[in-house]
């Protein structure tokens, strides 16, 4: 079944990509404008912080959406055969076990700080609510917030560890297909079972 | 809370401004820098903030008078405010400072009060003098802006998460003059004009000013620009005397024949800072002065206010005190 697949093979569609790179923008934005206050840089950093906060929060309803309509999803969605994959008794499909775990804490990462960052908001100050720290108690506040920074630290793990692996010379067909959307058939035969992902798997 | 006696601290009373400089900063964050003590003692007897140990200024005479220099005036931080307003060279040159100095508080705390202790003092929101654990202490929520606070003397403009305002009456005159302050530390001399000098929440949620523990503010310099030129202060307060402003302003005006050619407005206790407003300046640069200019000058001032639940009314006081001042300089 694999030697249908051409020779190229698109892996990410430009709106895949496109969402990738403005995610990766939106979330430097956000982390170096909550960290480098902590660091002493100082600027005015809220607003551009939470309207950042909001541009992310309607990219992954986007996400969400296009996830549950089409087939993207289920090729992301983590499944128990996929273990076997580290018992070497099966090779991955589209994406591989550690793909999906790493989409998997990113998604984590991502919706936690989304849920406190949005909560925050209705204390901070901002156009879409009136101002009221009210709504928690003062521990449920702090909770809050050890939530959000916690979720900005894992936020900050994720991202080293998915740029390092993206750097990876092993691993660079990934790297070139987030960014041109291509990646070579027998270059993707080297750790993925074509079969598997010619059946969408 | 106790408030019968001060807690204790080391007490250290350098005698020149060298010996100053070094003890901040050796003692950084833990030399708390005291002028006349009118902030300081509120704070430490009252518990509020804490410090192990105090730099009294008091008996720095380098730090005291206020000099001439290129056309201008170098005012030593420890001026006592009573001095300013009553030196005839800051009355007829620089009279808003005069004015400005003049409407501090009372008498009594004029004598004693300095400028650099004026310039400096800490935000008077009462939720953040009480002790809360807010934004501006180093907490997480601002008790004034909700709508239960009570805020009818809190920002309405430049406020991020805190609402404190600027409670400074010099401040604004010293801004409208564009002066220089000048800070020391142990690196050496740094310049800072006054307008920078101030800091919005935004930027810093915990300070009021620029200064780094370790660094002195030694004195204020008021540029020759705006020497005598045509001014206005007026400070609105509950009270006539001892009260802070609810809305003031400092203005300068060069007037050329029935022209406005050039302008400077600040006003004071609508914001975290000293609120220097640019529109009402450039809405009145080369307009004559006429009841439509002031208009248009004191609709420009208020272009981004948000009044907190209580203080709509500072919209209108403010718009009438620009008016106002352009009328009556």
């Amino acid at each position: 079944m694999s030697t249908q697949l051409p020779e190229k093979l698109v892996r990410h569609a430009g709106i895949d990509r496109a969402f990738h790179w403005l995610t990766a923008l939106v979330m430097t934005v956000l982390l170096v404008s909550s960290l480098l206050p902590i660091m002493g840089i100082r600027f005015v950093w809220l607003e551009l912080h939470w309207s950042s906060g909001v541009l992310l929060t309607v990219l992954v309803l986007l996400h969400i959406v296009r996830a549950l309509r089409g087939r993207n999803g289920r090729l992301m969605k983590l499944r128990r055969a996929d273990f076997d994959e580290l018992k070497g008794t099966l090779r991955p499909g589209k994406y591989s076990l550690q793909q999906k775990l790493i989409h998997l804490a990113w998604s984590a990462a991502i919706l936690v700080a989304i849920i406190t960052g949005v909560v925050m908001m209705v204390k901070a100050g901002t156009p879409f609510f009136t101002r009221n720290p009210y709504i928690l108690s003062y521990r449920s506040w702090g909770l809050v917030t050890l939530l959000h920074d916690l979720a900005a630290l894992a936020s900050v793990f994720l991202i080293l560890v998915h740029v390092y692996f993206g750097l990876l010379p092993e691993k660079r067909q990934y790297l070139r297909s987030m960014v041109g959307g291509t990646v070579r058939r027998e270059e993707l035969a080297a750790d993925h079972d074509l079969d598997r992902v010619a059946r969408g798997e | 809370m106790l408030k019968d006696m001060m807690p204790h601290f080391d007490l250290y009373q350098p005698d020149t401004l060298d010996a100053a400089v070094d003890l901040a900063g050796r003692l950084g964050t833990d030399g708390w820098l005291l002028g006349a003590g009118q902030d300081s003692y509120d704070w430490l007897k009252n518990r509020t903030k804490r410090t192990p140990a105090v730099i009294e200024l008091a008996g720095i005479d380098a730090l005291k008078g206020v000099r001439e220099v290129d056309g201008g005036l170098e005012i030593g931080a420890l001026t006592t405010l009573t001095e300013i307003e009553e030196h005839p060279v800051v009355r007829e040159r620089f009279r808003v400072l005069s004015l400005a100095a003049g409407r501090v508080a009372s008498p009594q705390i004029r004598n004693a009060g300095t400028l650099g202790g004026n310039l400096c003092q800490d935000a008077r929101c009462w939720y953040y003098r009480y002790g809360v654990d807010c934004y501006r202490a180093g907490g997480n929520m601002c008790y004034a802006d909700t709508p239960e606070g009570m805020n009818r003397e809190h920002a309405i403009l430049g406020a991020s998460r805190c609402v404190a305002v600027s409670p400074s009456d010099t401040a604004t005159a010293v801004v409208a003059l564009e002066g220089v302050m000048v800070i020391r530390s142990t690196k050496g001399e740094r310049l800072v004009p006054a307008a920078d000098f101030f800091v919005q929440p935004a930027i810093n949620i915990q300070r009021m000013t620029v200064l780094e523990p370790g660094e002195i503010l030694v004195a204020v310099r008021i540029p020759a620009k705006w020497s005598g030129a045509s001014y206005y202060f007026e400070k609105i307060a509950d009270r006539a005397a001892w009260d802070f402003a609810l809305v003031s302003i400092a203005s300068v005006f060069v007037f050329e024949g029935d022209l406005i050619k050039d302008a400077s407005m600040v006003c004071g206790a609508v914001a975290c800072v000293p609120w220097v407003l640019k529109g009402s300046q450039d809405a009145l640069r080369g307009q004559p002065r006429t009841a439509e200019t002031s208009d248009k000058a004191a609709w420009a001032a208020v272009v981004g206010a948000k009044p907190l639940h209580y203080n709509h009314f500072k919209l209108p006081l403010m718009e009438n005190l620009v008016r106002r001042a352009i009328r009556e300089a």
